[in-house]
């Protein structure tokens, strides 16, 4: 019984364990901040325009855009060129415009009585989280290229000092040919006349 | 018997890799404000929150970005192995990279592990943090830019190398133009040479004047109020067609050391 216990909790450490190690990224806490919502100014006849980017702010086409009411869907439009979305008929109110992968919290307002800080155009950011890292680190592909040239490079060079030193051994060998038959034209009798 | 001393050796083992055989993994586990400080080994938190702290500030100062009350947390690790460990399953691109930025549902997480180099890595890290946390989204080259521009502590900027390689490739004029960054596609796309022009190019836009600076300040704050300005190169060319084009002479002639502190207009070329 004593030894199944042990296998059971050396077998239940080993998972944990290996579940540690494998483990995702520290988990998102709920204090993620305050939300910001965007204060947006709406064209004649409740018009709203908007613009779907991506990380780098670049603008999204074929985009499905929906948007929300207190959560409830109250239109809808796909984004078209330099990622443009038009919708008619919207009213002014807390909203919400949700793409695929983003969302946009907005305050819709009347032009009339905008505040000065509404935007006319905003842009929904169509993606949920984001990596940058820093450049450096352990680079298999990298390595592997870099040490491929600098083999090339010294194979390369020993290629050519090579034919130098052929080369040069073939010019001499040349001068000392052209000097043995030198000395046999020498060693030759004259021709009788 | 002698499978469950095996189980039991497999299990230190595992311990002894993953560093978990005690309660917590964090020998340092500190809160100040909303950055929260986890690390493997001993290291002073004053020293990072000092080294984090002027990089908000310079940003602030230079581009108005400001930091929000979004949660940070940085967690460091006593090896590259242990980092690696940590995030291979959930953030593959640490393998290619020496420290990561990660950000989800508003929670901002950097990732590093103890090198020489760990306190430029935080800097760099924390721009990106700043620059995520003032804005919707942001240009790769700027992203990156900035980062480069402020991993380093003021008046210590050993750079000299990468500052004398841009003069030499501006002089034969092999500086990638900004359109050219605009085009890249991700992170992980960008090799030495992009990080070194993007450096470059937010460098010329902070230093070269202030109207130079103002562009750049004007453009942020156009990101930051929620539109989408398209791309600087063109944003700025519809205000000065010529701006740009004073990139390659400023790069030939890029002063030794440029100041981003206190006086944002010192360090010119020709000044």
């Amino acid at each position: 019984m004593t030894a199944i216990s042990s296998v059971n909790r050396g077998i239940l450490t080993v998972l944990l364990s290996l579940a540690v190690t494998f483990q995702a990224p520290l988990a998102v806490g709920a204090d993620g901040g305050s939300v910001r919502i965007q204060d947006v100014r709406l064209g004649k006849g409740g018009l709203l325009t908007t613009r779907v980017v991506d990380l780098q702010g670049r603008p999204m086409s074929g985009q499905s855009v929906e948007v929300l009411h207190r959560g409830e869907l109250v239109a809808t439009a796909e984004s078209g060129k330099n990622g443009l979305v038009t919708i008619v008929g919207l009213r002014p109110g807390q909203h919400e415009i949700v793409t695929s992968s983003g969302s946009l919290p907005c305050r819709f307002w009347a032009a009339e009585t905008a505040p000065p800080s509404a935007i006319s155009v905003p842009a929904v950011v169509n993606d949920a989280s984001l990596v940058r890292g820093q450049f450096g680190g352990f680079n298999l592909p990298i390595l592997v290229y870099a040490g491929a040239t600098i083999g090339a490079l010294v194979v390369g060079v020993h290629a050519m000092n090579s034919a130098d030193d052929a080369q040069a051994a073939n010019a001499r060998l040349n001068g000392e040919v052209a000097a043995l038959e030198q000395r046999v034209k020498e060693l030759e009798p004259p021709a009788s006349p | 018997m002698i499978p469950v001393v095996a189980l039991l050796a497999a299990t230190a083992w595992v311990n002894v890799c993953t560093g978990d055989g005690s309660a917590s993994r964090w020998v340092v586990e500190e809160q100040r404000g909303h950055a929260v400080l986890y690390s493997e080994f001993s290291i002073s938190a004053a020293a990072i929150w000092q080294e984090l702290d002027e990089v908000t500030g310079l940003l602030e100062k230079s581009l108005g970005i400001a930091a929000t009350e979004e949660r940070v947390e940085i967690v460091l690790f006593a090896s590259q192995a242990s980092y690696l460990r940590y995030l291979s399953s959930g953030l593959p691109q640490a393998r290619n990279r020496r420290a990561l930025f990660y950000k989800n549902a508003g929670v901002s997480q950097i990732y590093a592990w103890n090198n020489r180099s760990l306190m430029t890595d935080l800097r760099h890290e924390m721009v990106h943090v700043r620059v995520h946390q003032h804005l919707p989204f942001a240009p790769l080259w700027l992203d990156e830019g900035l980062a480069e521009c402020f991993e380093e502590r003021l008046g210590s900027r050993a750079d000299a190398s990468r500052r004398e390689l841009l003069r030499w490739k501006a002089r034969v004029n092999q500086v990638s133009s900004l359109r050219v960054l605009e085009r890249l596609p991700s992170a992980e796309s960008m090799d030495g040479d992009d990080y070194r022009n993007s450096w470059a190019w937010t460098s010329f836009l902070l230093t070269e004047s202030d109207e130079s600076r103002r562009f750049l300040r004007d453009y942020v704050a156009e990101i930051h109020r929620g539109e989408a300005p398209g791309a600087f190169s063109s944003w700025v060319a519809n205000q000065n067609a010529e701006l740009l084009s004073r990139g390659n002479s400023y790069f030939r002639k890029m002063p030794s050391s440029l100041n981003f502190g206190s006086s944002l207009n010192v360090g010119g070329p020709g000044r």
